[in-house]
């Protein structure tokens, strides 16, 4: 384990996160939903390094076992809660969910989503431009869930979302970043943090999205829905650090031709190209 | 008799009562959980105070596990 250990150093060392008044290392944020159960998801938020963890709003189960809530698991003193409006099909619920949730967290931190329709889960683009402009309005901090389209991305950070977080892929549907070309079009107009939200089904999504230059990637399905979820969380940490420090690295370009690694020069025999 | 919608339930009682009461009628914890009547928030500090008339609609709600 002492690489991990190291590459966790490493990434420590790097510029933190800064989304409003929050900071952080990691930047990977999980999901809270899918779990088997509690012991399951705690065991992979530990293993994922996050530091930053999703949660719904739901009506209370009134004739539910108190031990069965959520809050109740989850180390708050170690974990930021981000509450999201899934299930939100209109700026005006997304908007009533917000303020229930400031209720909840004393916190302006938010995942706005307004969605389309249950199949797709696809955003409204519509609906979330006008949520976000009015939660803005209202304080709140607002990490804006999009398609990955260039020009709603910039509208919603002209509307004053703290990040835009554009879908490598339909929600849950594992099938990874999809048209990086659009993802790399909103990273080069874009100032705010773009965070690359759903979509991920494997490590190398993640790494994918990363290295596209991403300020950070927000997963559930992927790892709470793994046969293993814990490995799979520390997979996905691995991947973030690694898809990081290749965008910071800067990768060598793409050539059509081969390049020898070895000296061409004082090769055994005096053996050249030309003979 | 008055009645009052909560989470989409009727539930019925004899007299008026304040949101912390009906939160104590049902057991609720007061901590992690926000309460709106009538689509207004009602904040922590006004549970005691904020009386539930007729026909109010009540929602509790507290955080589950989301992506």
């Amino acid at each position: 384990m002492s690489t991990d250990v190291d590459v966790a150093a490493t990434a420590e060392r790097e510029e933190k996160l800064v989304l409003g008044e929050y900071q952080f290392n990691s930047r990977l944020f999980v999901g809270t939903g899918k779990y088997a159960d509690f012991e399951t998801m705690n065991r992979a938020l530990d293993v994922s390094g996050t530091e930053v963890v999703t949660v719904a709003i739901r009506r209370l189960d009134l004739s539910g076992d108190p031990e069965k809530n959520l809050l109740n698991h989850i180390d708050t003193s170690r974990y930021t809660i981000l509450p999201n409006t899934a299930g939100c099909f209109s700026a005006d619920d997304a908007i009533r969910v917000c303020r229930l949730s400031r209720e909840l967290t004393d916190a302006p931190l938010v995942k706005l989503e307004v969605l389309g329709d249950k199949k797709t889960l696809l955003p409204d683009p519509v609906e979330t431009l006008r949520a976000t402009e009015t939660l803005v309005k209202d304080g709140f901090t607002v990490l804006v869930y999009t398609s990955d389209d260039p020009i709603i991305a910039k509208r919603l950070e002209d509307a004053g979302a703290t990040s835009v977080m554009p879908a490598g892929s339909p929600i849950g549907s594992g099938q990874g970043v999809l048209n990086p070309n659009n993802l790399r079009i909103i990273l080069e107009s874009l100032s705010v943090p773009v965070i690359v939200d759903a979509g991920v089904g494997t490590a190398s999504d993640v790494t994918v999205a990363m290295e596209l230059g991403a300020e950070g990637v927000l997963l559930n399905t992927g790892i709470a829905s793994a046969k293993d979820p814990v490995r799979m969380a520390r997979a996905m940490r691995l991947a973030c650090v690694s898809g990081r420090d290749a965008y910071l690295s800067g990768r060598i370009p793409r050539r059509l031709y081969a390049n020898a690694s070895s000296p061409t020069e004082g090769t055994v025999g005096g053996m050249t190209n030309s003979q | 008799m008055i009645h009052i919608e909560v989470n989409g339930d009727d539930m019925s009682f004899e007299n008026e009562v304040s949101v912390a009461e009906l939160l104590s009628r049902l057991s609720v914890q007061g901590g992690a959980i926000a309460v709106e009547v009538n689509r207004d928030i009602v904040s922590k500090k006004l549970y005691d105070t904020h009386r539930l008339l007729d026909g109010d609609r009540v929602e509790i709600v507290t955080f589950v596990g989301g992506g």
